[in-house]
């Protein structure tokens, strides 16, 4: 009975979390139809023609700042598990079960935060943005001493 | 917890043969491919060897058995791994991109500016 | 699920007494922190992450200093995790000053020319690989042991690559990257096998357990597979000989300060993690020989892995005309020097660890690491200064150095001499101080004396050929306009290696005081059934 419980409230909440994602997306996101946007695979790739070509580099970095934050999840498995037994690991050491998932919640959060002082980093810089992202992994783009990248990237973004 | 479930034959040796067997292909990826990013796989192959070699010595050998001294040490030790593959993943996949993006090539036989 | 949670064991709440003696740490932890936010307030975020940076590592060295011997501190803490003992906390501060000094180096030469905004990255790198190499020092246990040479590599792989858009660079790091990440899974293939074997991850333990017990035919070649992956990860950080190849070409490729911070502060921590992990084993066993585990064979094979080190270094510095290669070939020899000095540790207990864990190679080692910070430090500081003003790494160029700028010439000349070996300088010091205990130990290590005598012959050609270019070959070039910052920075290092001459006997008092290793006394209960289980023996 229990284990039923747990399995509907875990595909409820998977049903939901996809459902007010893609809504949330649709009041949030703006509307500009172009062609590209009604392709098929909407992924910045032609979506016929070889298969052997190069993607674009900068699908990499956003795959690289997704495997940290995935494999972090690893990280807070056995967190939660320990967390979910607070009663029987205060019983254990004497100590009340508000105190363990006190010390738990400190520890995780000096964890999460410091993976989020980097995340905001990265946001806060502009490395998750497109077009600085070509303007930092493309050869084509010459540095020049004295400009500053990155105000280039937010002013082509707002054009 | 995990009495219950019967193994049949398979013993620790079979794991311990399954991770030689990784680690050897592996090592020849490594040894063999001329692209980066193989010669990663390669890397992340020998990792997963060391990984089923923690986990298995963990659950056949070192488990604290039945008694009261359940031990997790290797399984732990392999939950770290998987975290510092990626971490090691991560930074090798940022390197090659700025090797790809100074070459045009991630093939390690074009990286040869350096010697002597 | 409860009774399962009770066969864990307590759950563990390390409290401040725990934390106080990783004070130095603690202090890297938040300033690594600190550098990340500091360009959200401030704009001109590349000299205020670098002051930032030199805040915390000088915080962090006060709050080291204030670390005292006293018996809470000095031990096993975080259940066996980490350990501090004298030895740890010396080489903590030796890396701190060394980082400081590599900061103040920084100012010198790529502060003006770093792009803006890559300095809070560029710190937060530097800071990362620091503090894993401040917990090399730290660890008795497989899993930390891992977890810090790993936390000390993966932020060098990114600075040997930090300049994106340098052909060389890219190259150096690709070369890094691909021969750390294969070493260091080879050596987790290997430790992996030592976990197995005797069921334990505290190097202690493990220890001990070698003592209490054969373990036949199989598991001893499983042992050398083991002890394999421990030489080739460590091999590769200390850049031991077969394992070298990485050291020339990242040492080429990488900025300046860069290579200057992994010559000293990589290999060094790496060592350092060497001789803990084999003192700490050879401590276990009782510094005697056991079944399968020969410490007189282990103790050879480490002498002439050393003895190969310095020489395949010196020749190979013979042909450079680069000074970061040169250096770099220079850091590969006097790294093989010191590994000579390794091979003592896992050998008598007499002479050379003491009943309160006083080691006299570590004393040696210590003593070298201390004198060569400086050296390299120095040697490094005058050459980004040359390079920050004609733009050459060429030795060639050093023509006429002694007329075009005096200080730095007769700077570079002291570090030279003092690289070598030879008096007035620290560097003599160190090396005799290397050679007696390695005499004094008689036998065959007689034969290293002879090795690194016959090194030192190697080395005076192209250590004398720097200052030969410097003061005799004529040139008409201008002048040099040097830094004055890094010209102090690299007259403080040339006045540090005459004070530390002179100064010998504080110097050796300090570092025999801090020769002290943390070495566990307890016993652990032999896994005979699992490794039998494993060789497949019946009993």
């Amino acid at each position: 009975m229990e284990l039923l419980l747990s399995v509907t409230i875990f595909l409820t909440f998977g049903a939901v979390f996809v459902l007010a994602n893609l809504v949330l997306g649709y009041f949030a996101r703006p509307r500009i139809p172009n062609p590209e946007k009604a392709t098929v695979y909407e992924c910045g790739e032609p979506v016929i023609g070889s298969s052997w070509v190069q993607f674009d580099l900068r699908f990499y970095i956003v795959a690289l700042v997704y495997l940290i934050f995935d494999v972090e999840v690893a990280l807070f498995y056995p967190w939660a598990v320990a967390y979910g037994n607070a009663p029987a690991l205060g019983d254990a050491i004497g100590m009340t079960t508000s105190t363990v998932r006190g010390v738990a919640i400190v520890d995780m959060l000096f964890f999460f935060g410091v993976l989020l002082v980097g995340f905001a980093y990265l946001w806060r810089f502009g490395y998750l943005d497109w077009v600085r992202s070509a303007a930092t992994t493309s050869l084509k783009v010459e540095y020049q001493t004295g400009v500053d990248l990155r105000r280039e990237a937010r002013v082509l973004r707002e054009v | 917890m995990l009495a219950g479930i019967q193994f049949g034959i398979i013993g620790l040796q079979h794991y311990l043969v399954l991770a030689a067997l990784l680690f050897v292909c592996g090592l020849a990826t490594i040894l063999v491919k001329r692209n980066a990013i193989g010669i990663l796989m390669g890397v992340e192959l020998v990792l997963n060897a060391a990984n089923v070699n923690l986990v298995a010595f963990n659950r056949f050998a070192h488990g604290g058995g039945a008694g009261p001294a359940l031990k997790l040490d290797g399984q732990v030790f392999a939950i770290f791994v998987i975290v510092l593959a990626a971490a090691e993943a991560a930074v090798a996949l940022a390197i090659f991109l700025n090797f790809y993006n100074n070459f045009s090539t991630i093939d390690v036989e074009r990286a040869q500016n350096l010697r002597g | 699920m409860t009774h399962l949670l009770a066969a864990i064991g307590l759950p563990y709440i390390p409290g401040w007494d725990e934390l106080r003696p990783f004070a130095a740490d603690l202090w890297l932890i938040v300033t690594i922190v600190a550098v990340l936010i500091t360009p959200f307030f401030i704009t001109r975020s590349n000299i205020a992450c670098a002051l930032v940076a030199l805040a915390g590592v000088t915080l962090a060295f006060l709050s080291q200093l204030l670390v005292r011997n006293s018996p809470h501190v000095i031990g096993e803490h975080f259940r066996g995790l980490l350990v501090m003992d004298q030895f740890a906390m010396l080489w903590k501060l030796l890396l701190l000053l060394f980082v400081a000094g590599v900061i103040l180096m920084w100012f010198t030469t790529t502060a003006s020319n770093m792009h803006e905004g890559d300095g809070p990255e560029f710190f937060a790198l530097l800071l990362s690989a620091t503090l894993g190499m401040s917990l090399m020092a730290s660890t008795s246990n497989l899993l930390m042991l891992v977890l810090s040479v790993e936390m000390a590599s993966l932020p060098s792989y990114v600075l040997a690559g930090f300049r994106k858009t340098h052909r060389i660079g890219a190259e150096a790091s690709l070369k890094y990257v691909l021969f750390g990440a294969v070493t260091s899974a080879v050596m987790i293939y290997g430790l992996s096998f030592l976990y197995g074997l005797y069921g334990t991850l505290q190097v202690g333990a493990i220890g001990h357990a070698m003592a209490a017990g054969a373990i036949g035919v199989g598991g001893n070649a499983l042992l050398a597979v083991a002890l394999l992956g421990l030489i080739v990860g460590i091999g590769f950080k200390v850049s031991a000989v077969p394992f070298h190849f990485w050291c020339p070409d990242v040492f080429e490729g990488a900025s300046i300060e860069v290579t200057t911070f992994l010559s000293v502060a990589s290999k060094g921590a790496a060592l350092v993690l060497l001789i803990r992990v084999l003192t700490t084993i050879a401590a276990g066993l009782g510094f005697a020989p056991h079944a399968g585990m020969s410490l007189a064979a282990l103790a050879g094979v480490i002498g002439v892995m050393g003895a190969v080190t310095c020489t395949v270094g010196n020749l190979g510095a013979l042909v450079q005309t680069n000074i970061k290669r040169l250096l770099a070939y220079s850091s590969i020899a006097h790294a093989g020097y010191m590994l000579c000095a390794v091979s003592l540790l896992v050998r008598h207990k007499a002479t050379i660890v003491g009943e309160d864990g006083n080691s006299i190679a570590a004393q040696a080692i210590l003593l070298y690491l201390a004198v060569y910070l400086f050296m390299n430090l120095g040697a490094f500081t005058v050459a980004a200064l040359i390079y920050r003003q004609t733009g050459s790494e060429d030795i060639t160029h050093y023509a006429g150095l002694s007329r075009r700028s005096p200080l730095a010439a007769a700077c570079m000349t002291v570090f030279m001499f003092s690289l070598i070996g030879l008096p007035p300088f620290a560097g003599f010091v160190a090396k005799f101080n290397l050679m007696w205990v390695l005499g004094t130990n008689g036998g065959w290590w007689w034969a290293l004396v002879a090795v690194i005598g016959l090194n030192t012959i190697f080395s005076l050609y192209y250590y004398v050929r720097v200052v030969k270019i410097m003061y005799l070959t004529p040139s008409d070039a201008p002048a040099l306009n040097v830094n004055p910052l890094g010209l102090g920075l690299a007259v403080a290092c040339a006045a540090a290696l005459v004070l530390l001459f002179i100064g010998l006997a504080p110097l050796s008092r300090v570092t025999t005081n801090y020769g002290k290793l943390y070495l566990t006394s307890q016993t652990q209960q032999q896994p005979a059934q699992s490794t039998a289980m494993i060789t497949g023996e019946r009993r």
